[in-house]
């Protein structure tokens, strides 16, 4: 190999980093999520009944630096895992987000039920649903997102960063 | 066989067995689960493939040995761009940099090592050509 083709050579080589590192770095701080739950904090939202329509409402992101108006995390007074499709009689039922899957992903609870989810992987992860009940931040890892569920019926939720991630809770009367 | 004694070579194939052990990590710790066949694989392959690759450039004293570090860490960076982007890669998507603080680690090494096989690139040639000069 002569000079002039090495020359080439290591010129491709350093185009080929600084181009794979801008896009890298670029489409990381592109993507970054403008409101992350981290732990130490959780996510409330309350859903209500009125003429058959569900709202939900999250308060502003949280930061690092504890700029918050969310409240401080919550104790969570109820199982970790149930099996699929189970019905639950607690006050609040907690699935846990963990190795890519909600646990347990398919829950019944009772209307009035807070369902606390709460993310153990290292991954990013939120929580959403078609009708708009669900609608989390993103969580990072110890980020937990509690709503209170009022009206029965299905909600089909996913995590919409992996949407292979699903799951559903029927809210019983 | 001879193991490399140069610093740039040496730190090429440190900082691609630490992108590779990351990956490793996240495999191990949750990515082997996702549905997505191609996602898990490809974090056990890139670990494979950085040994390799750092085994290549402090082994093997050809001129182009750097080249091995070299694609790996920039295809590396460029799987992670795209994962950061809608369509994502394989359909798998990831935002920012998360997993924290893995992403941000495997991003910092991947570029070392591409910035340092670039560097031993050059040098290597650099060092040969000085030689050769020399004898003439």
């Amino acid at each position: 190999m002569n000079n002039s083709t090495w020359r080439l050579v290591v010129v491709v080589a350093a185009l080929l980093t600084v181009g794979a590192t801008g896009f890298a770095l670029g489409a990381g701080l592109a993507s970054e999520p403008a409101s992350v739950s981290r732990p130490a904090t959780s996510v409330a939202a309350t859903s209500t009944t009125s003429a058959g329509t569900s709202t939900s409402t999250a308060p502003p992101a949280v930061d690092a630096d504890g700029q918050t108006s969310a409240p401080p995390s919550i104790a969570i007074s109820t199982v970790a895992a149930t099996p699929a499709g189970s019905a639950l009689t607690g006050e609040r039922v907690e699935i846990t987000i963990s190795n890519f899957a909600f646990v347990s992903a398919d829950v019944s609870v009772p209307a009035g039920t807070t369902v606390v989810f709460v993310n153990e992987d290292e991954a990013v992860h939120n929580v959403l649903s078609d009708d708009g009940q669900l609608q989390s931040p993103d969580l990072e890892r110890g980020g937990t997102y509690e709503v209170t569920l009022g009206q029965p019926g299905t909600i089909a939720y996913i995590c919409n960063i992996h949407q292979f991630m699903q799951g559903t809770i029927t809210v019983t009367p | 066989m001879k193991l490399a004694t140069d610093p740039l070579r040496i730190t090429t194939a440190a900082v691609t067995v630490i992108l590779g052990a990351i990956h490793l990590q996240l495999y191990m710790e949750s990515y082997k689960d996702i549905p997505i066949d191609n996602i898990g694989r490809s974090f056990l392959l890139n670990a494979v493939a950085s040994l390799t690759a750092a085994a290549v450039v402090m082994l093997w004293s050809h001129q182009l040995a750097p080249v091995a570090p070299l694609l790996l860490a920039n295809s590396t960076l460029i799987a992670f761009g795209l994962s950061r982007t809608d369509r994502g890669i394989f359909g798998f998507t990831e935002r920012g940099w998360s997993p924290t603080p893995q992403a941000a680690a495997a991003v910092a090494a991947e570029i070392a090592a591409a910035v340092f096989a670039t560097l031993a690139l050059a040098t290597t040639r650099t060092t040969e050509t000085d030689i050769e000069s020399m004898r003439s």
